[in-house]
């Protein structure tokens, strides 16, 4: 077991003792366990799935999605630093589907190189969202 | 003695002010209290990513990197972050007092001066003082300004750093310690490696794993924890500048109350004089007749 902080810019979002913690960075996902080495990374857009107890199946583990950010391990402190991570329990289906079809219809009518990237990122966040909206579902329904 | 009808007009005019000032001080707390909320939820975030550049700026590999390293100071970036309008009490001029006496020390040591303005009143400032070079004027932040806000001064803050035009970055901003006492205070951003402290030492060489590789690690996390600082700080300072303008406004309405009440008693006095005298007089003559 080690200790997990996830820190977004509006708060602590996540703050306890974890099994396991799998996190998306620039090189891909990095499992992180007890004893990891020490590391400074930079965490991408991505889906942070966490495993509470060892004995957690996959289906029991949390979600948040997240859209980069710094992730340092040192000593079994775990602290990731982003912009925004959002509870699987804060995300509604519904609102992020329309949130994402408006970020491509945003794109589609972008003019500029600023618009474009704005609208790319405001896509990438909600395809995010969607990912662990739907990783929820599928968990209820089994 | 004043008129009666000169003392009518000033208690009416004066509770005129009051009402005024009165209606600002609630505007005022009610922006502090929100101002205060928002500053406190980003307060963790700034301080671990405060904690994590400390542990990096003591890796002795980085001390040559060129966000970490310390350069014969030459040019001076001040980032001053003041409130849009007045009123607010001491707070602009408290700010201003602690610029001049940077401005009087770089002056002496011949650093030069470049300057980047949060708010009308710093900027006002910085235009008036000839050897400052005023580069930006941000006055239209909003009440509650995102990371993403903030983004295009970080940016040009680190494109004047990253191609030599100044050697050092500072932000001048207005710590919220309570909500009666607000201190002006100097953060330093970059370089970012000066501020080492005993236990920051001993952590030194912990982290010799960058992944994918030290650079684009180094380039990422440096922004990050910038933006971080300077966000933080100009949370700081609206949540300051609320608190001393609803002070200020608190203390304007209750002088009000007391010219009010010290000129009800100065009309008071005079009407009864007036009613003293008209009765001296009808006795006078009431006298005169009897005789």
């Amino acid at each position: 077991m080690f200790h997990f902080r996830l820190v977004s810019q509006t708060g602590t979002k996540f703050d306890q003792e974890v099994a396991e913690v799998v996190l998306p960075t620039m090189d891909g996902e990095i499992g992180v366990l007890t004893d990891h080495m020490p590391l400074v990374s930079v965490v991408s857009n991505g889906v942070i799935s966490i495993r509470e107890n060892p004995k957690d199946s996959d289906r029991n583990m949390t979600f948040f999605a997240t859209n980069g950010g710094v992730v340092e391990v040192d000593n079994n402190n775990l602290n990731v630093l982003v912009d925004e991570a959002d509870h699987e329990d804060s995300i509604n289906e519904a609102e992020a589907q329309a949130a994402y079809e408006k970020a491509q219809k945003l794109k589609s009518e972008a003019k500029d190189q600023v618009s474009l990237e704005h609208a790319q990122k405001m896509i990438d966040r909600q395809a995010v969202r969607l990912q662990v909206a739907s990783l929820k579902r599928r968990r209820h329904h089994k | 003695m004043t008129s009666i009808v000169v003392l009518k007009r000033r208690i009416n005019s004066i509770k005129g002010t009051r009402q005024i000032t009165k209606a600002l001080q609630l505007v005022a707390a009610s922006k502090m209290k929100k101002a205060q909320e928002y500053a406190a939820r980003s307060r963790s975030y700034s301080d671990l990513a405060f904690s994590l550049m400390q542990k990096l700026s003591g890796i002795n590999e980085l001390k040559n990197y060129v966000f970490f390293k310390v350069r014969p100071i030459k040019t001076k970036l001040y980032i001053v972050i003041s409130s849009n309008s007045g009123l607010a009490g001491a707070y602009n001029s408290n700010i201003q007092r602690f610029f001049s006496n940077l401005l009087k020390e770089d002056h002496e040591n011949s650093v030069k001066v470049k300057v980047i303005a949060i708010g009308n009143k710093a900027a006002h400032f910085a235009r008036r003082i000839e050897s400052i070079e005023l580069l930006a004027v941000y006055n239209d932040l909003g009440e509650q300004p995102t990371a993403n806000d903030v983004r295009p001064i970080l940016n040009s803050l680190i494109k004047e750093f990253l191609n030599d035009s100044v050697d050092q970055v500072d932000i001048i901003y207005t710590k919220f310690i309570s909500n009666i006492t607000q201190q002006v205070d100097k953060i330093q951003v970059l370089p970012a490696s000066t501020e080492i402290t005993s236990e920051t030492d001993q952590q030194v060489g912990h982290f010799s794993n960058f992944e994918p590789d030290v650079d684009s690690v180094i380039n990422e996390i440096t922004t990050r924890l910038i933006e971080a600082r300077l966000w933080q700080s100009i949370l700081e300072s609206y949540a300051s500048e609320h608190s001393m303008r609803m002070m200020a406004m608190k203390n304007a309405t209750d002088n009000a109350k007391d010219l009010i009440d010290d000129y009800t008693l100065e009309l008071n006095t005079a009407r009864q004089a007036g009613i003293t005298q008209e009765l001296a007089e009808i006795s006078g003559g009431v006298e005169a007749m009897k005789s």
